[in-house]
């Protein structure tokens, strides 16, 4: 599957601060898999997914990506109430390092290579923006995906003349059902690459076209992705993004030399025998069982999960993520700053609290207020649209609630009949292949008392019919 | 009315409950023949009716086909003989395949059962040997997928003689619960107190509390369901289906509450236990290669039964469900196995 250039893709799913993960993904399959990386056809990514794809088609160095994430986590950490803090606004310092960073030609590199996926705001439709006119476009684009509403602000941003939020509220891994895409998760679920679970559960939830475990460690994630803890603890995140990938390449056979199986950990365990779907491989074996073969290259399932704790010298593994790691890491040395870490610098901060925060969020508020006048206009414009829009949706469902009640016929009597079509052919079907009627068979469907069915609502408004929402299951 | 359809018990709550939650025996029945009627082959659908008065819904299919060992599937937590609609056909095509509903799911009784893991899990067992007897099957091709894997398991040590091949498909309850602290960095006190809280409630109460905003609920969060059945039904068929099976009277969820601990691990793990299964048992287990049950667990599973037959295969491509991901491969290796039995 993974021969022939151009013939997969890479998603990788929106995360917030634990996008620190992909960074770990990214770098093991450039140092470990570089034909991995320069044969995909096309990198899609959603919020924090975007701004890996960002980093893979630039090949920004793992240094600057590290440095970059663990720049906003450490903001945080030192404000005295974290994301809460009048100053905390992400999306001001993305677009700074954005700007910074990304070389001139970025928008061509991405038209070419990437595809964002973006929320259609209120609509909630899913978009995928491929092609990037300018520079300025493409950077704009990064924002609304990262855009998580409520969060970074309440006016969402505007792209092409819509506005949008953050990718991941509608398609958080983009094209994860093509059997050609490779998916990348922090979250457990069933992602190709995600980090291993610990836990028994068997629950999962399907949120935004993400499937995640239902577990305690999910979601703790899940908070995690927007409430960064320290940065030693979404540094672990990253490197264990490193050793899944690590593993993702292991199993499916991609890298030839093993790593996983030399280091000196791990439970050698795993199904003696793997069978692929048709479809991966050509077809050739249609379906019939092919013993740790996967479109030529071996593939090795007896490559053990391997947990960050261990492995005690990650600098082994890969010197310069490492590296990149620890010193991202660094707390500032400034004599402030480690005044402020001090017990008795956070005993001051705490208690002169009640005084700074009025002041400080006056202060932040008018210079988020001044820098927004330019765009303002435009803001208030599609503002009352929107309430526009809304208050006319309003008056057009309460009309038609009321009205279309007495008029129309209902919908109940209707689903009514077919469910008794249904059961007349079913039922029929049945009889006659029951044998012996010792046991039963199918009975024919009675009728059952139903709420919204009674004879008499039929002229009326009936008040149950406004009040509830409609009954939701159909025929 | 049908005198077989299990009827709610009438307290004053579950008078109440209906009506808040849009559901009811009649309605599953409906959504379970528009289901049924995808079959091909020719099929029998029954309540078996077992001594102590419950009943267990059983559909038979290819019932003529009764001269090979019959392959009985026992479907996971939550489903029902619905979920097998992809592979019922495949496999009925050279032997009789019997599926039923578990006790206290889908459309079987709902009885209360034992509050303690053992009892729960006995209950269970028992309820298939009977239920064995009354449909006079001699001996069996015994597959069981998720939770339906654990109570074969656990039925295969108790009656080993009726068990000619035993197939767990992602078999839950198998891992033993790590005793040391298995993370370096574990979730902070405060998330686990959140977890705990959530935790005391039954695994899908939500369902139940949402009222009519249950069914939305499954085809919100659980498109993946109507992707895997989308060769049979291009409508919420599947979603209402298990909608049905699951907003009601909560009795085998109970009982799987009472067999587990903290989100998932079981209370009484196979592996303690999987060595008493008799030796001359063979059992095959199936993963989907990208599932999060311990795909390891098969390694475990040979170990503790040197000398036996034991075969652990994954299935690439394919979820915890694996038999609704990946219908063609799941049909063809168990149709190889049962092949290997007679």
């Amino acid at each position: 599957m993974y021969e022939q250039e151009g013939s997969w893709d890479v998603s990788f799913a929106g995360s917030g601060f634990m996008g620190l993960y992909h960074v770990g993904v990214v770098s093991c399959l450039r140092e470990r898999a570089p034909h991995f990386l320069s044969g995909a056809r096309r990198f899609y990514g959603s919020s924090s997914g975007s701004l890996c794809c960002l980093a893979i088609i630039t090949n920004m160095s793992m240094d600057l990506c590290c440095s970059n994430l663990m720049d906003v986590v450490k903001e945080i950490q030192m404000k005295s109430i974290g994301i809460f803090h009048p100053s905390y606004d992400l999306t001001d310092f993305m677009k700074q390092r954005l700007e910074k960073y990304l070389p001139d030609n970025v928008h061509e590199l991405a038209s070419q290579r990437m595809g964002i996926s973006l929320t259609q705001w209120p609509a909630g439709k899913n978009v995928i923006i491929t092609h990037f006119a300018t520079r300025d476009e493409l950077i704009q684009a990064v924002i609304c995906s990262t855009y998580f509403p409520f969060y970074c602000g309440v006016i969402p941003p505007e792209f092409q003349g819509n506005r949008y939020v953050d990718g991941a509220l509608s398609n958080n891994i983009p094209f994860t059902d093509s059997k050609r895409t490779i998916t990348v998760s922090p979250f457990h679920g069933t992602v190709d690459i995600c980090p291993e679970s610990s836990s028994a559960s068997f629950h999962e939830l399907n949120l935004c076209n993400a499937s995640f475990q239902i577990c305690t460690r999910n979601f703790h994630f899940g908070v995690m992705s927007l409430i960064p803890p320290e940065p030693e603890v979404v540094a672990d995140v990253c490197r264990q993004g490193y050793l899944d990938a690590l593993r993702f390449l292991e199993r499916r056979g991609i890298t030839k030399e093993g790593v996983i199986p030399n280091l000196p950990c791990g439970v050698i365990s795993s199904p003696s025998s793997v069978i692929w779907p048709a479809s991966s491989n050509g077809g050739r074996n249609g379906g019939s069982e092919e013993k740790g073969k996967s479109g030529g290259s071996c593939a090795n399932w007896r490559v053990p999960n391997v947990l960050v704790r261990d492995i005690t010298k990650f600098e082994l593994l890969s010197p310069e993520l490492e590296a990149a790691l620890l010193k991202s890491c660094e707390k500032p040395s400034g004599f402030f700053a480690r005044f402020s870490r001090s017990i008795p610098g956070q005993v001051l901060t705490y208690a002169l609290l009640p005084c700074t925060l009025p002041l400080e969020y006056v202060y932040f508020k008018t210079k988020r207020l001044i820098s927004w006048i330019p765009e303002a206009p435009e803001d208030i414009r599609w503002m009352h649209d929107e309430l526009k829009k809304f208050g006319s949706f309003v008056f057009s469902e309460v009309k038609d609630r009321l009205l279309g009640s007495v008029w129309e016929p209902r919908g109940d009597l209707k689903c009514k009949f077919i469910h008794a079509e249904l059961e007349d052919t079913s039922e029929t079907r049945l009889q006659s292949l029951s044998s012996s009627g010792s046991s039963g068979s199918m009975q024919p469907l009675s009728p059952q008392p139903d709420l919204w069915n009674t004879e008499d609502s039929k002229m009326n408004i009936s008040l149950a019919e406004i009040v509830l929402p409609p009954q939701p299951l159909r025929a | 009315m049908a005198d077989d359809l299990e009827q709610q018990p009438q307290g004053w709550l579950s008078s109440w409950l209906p009506t808040w939650c849009p559901t009811s025996m009649s309605q599953l029945k409906n959504v379970e023949a528009r289901i049924l009627q995808c079959l091909q082959n020719k099929f029998l659908a029954r309540y078996v009716s077992l001594p102590n008065h419950n009943k267990i819904w059983t559909v038979t299919v290819s019932p003529e086909l009764e001269d090979r060992t019959p392959l009985v599937m026992v479907h996971g937590f939550g489903g029902g003989v619905g979920l097998w609609i992809l592979n019922m056909d495949s496999l009925s095509t050279r032997r009789t395949v019997h599926t039923f509903d578990l006790l206290g799911f889908g459309r079987s009784s709902r009885p209360i059962f034992p509050r303690d893991a053992q009892g729960a899990e006995d209950e269970f067992v028992t309820s298939i040997e009977t239920w064995r007897e009354t449909m006079g099957i001699p001996n069996m091709i015994l597959l069981g997928h998720s939770l339906g894997g654990f109570l074969a398991t656990s039925y295969s040590i108790k009656y080993p003689e009726r068990v000619k091949h035993l197939i767990l498909v992602d078999p839950w309850g198998f891992p033993l619960r790590p005793t040391d602290p298995s993370e370096i960095r574990t979730p902070p006190t405060w998330v686990k107190a959140i977890v705990s809280v959530l935790g005391r409630s039954n695994p899908l109460a939500v369902l139940r509390v949402a009222g009519p905003w249950g069914p939305g609920l499954i085809q919100r969060f659980r498109p993946d369901f109507k992707r895997k059945f989308a060769d049979f039904f291009d409508d919420d068929t599947i979603s209402e289906y298990i909608y049905h099976c699951n907003a009601q009277n909560p009795s085998g969820e109970t009982a799987f509450k009472a067999m587990m601990e903290s989100f998932g691990w079981a209370r009484r793990p196979m592996l303690e236990r999987i060595h008493l299964i008799r030796k001359d048992v063979p059992i095959t287990m199936i993963y989907g290669a990208n599932t999060w049950v311990d795909i390891s667990t098969g390694e475990k599973v040979k170990l503790r039964r040197p000398g036996s037959y034991v075969r652990d295969v994954a299935i690439e491509g394919a979820s915890h469900h694996v038999y609704a991901d990946q219908p063609q491969i799941f049909n063809s290796v168990v149709e190889e196995i049962c092949e290997s039995v007679d």
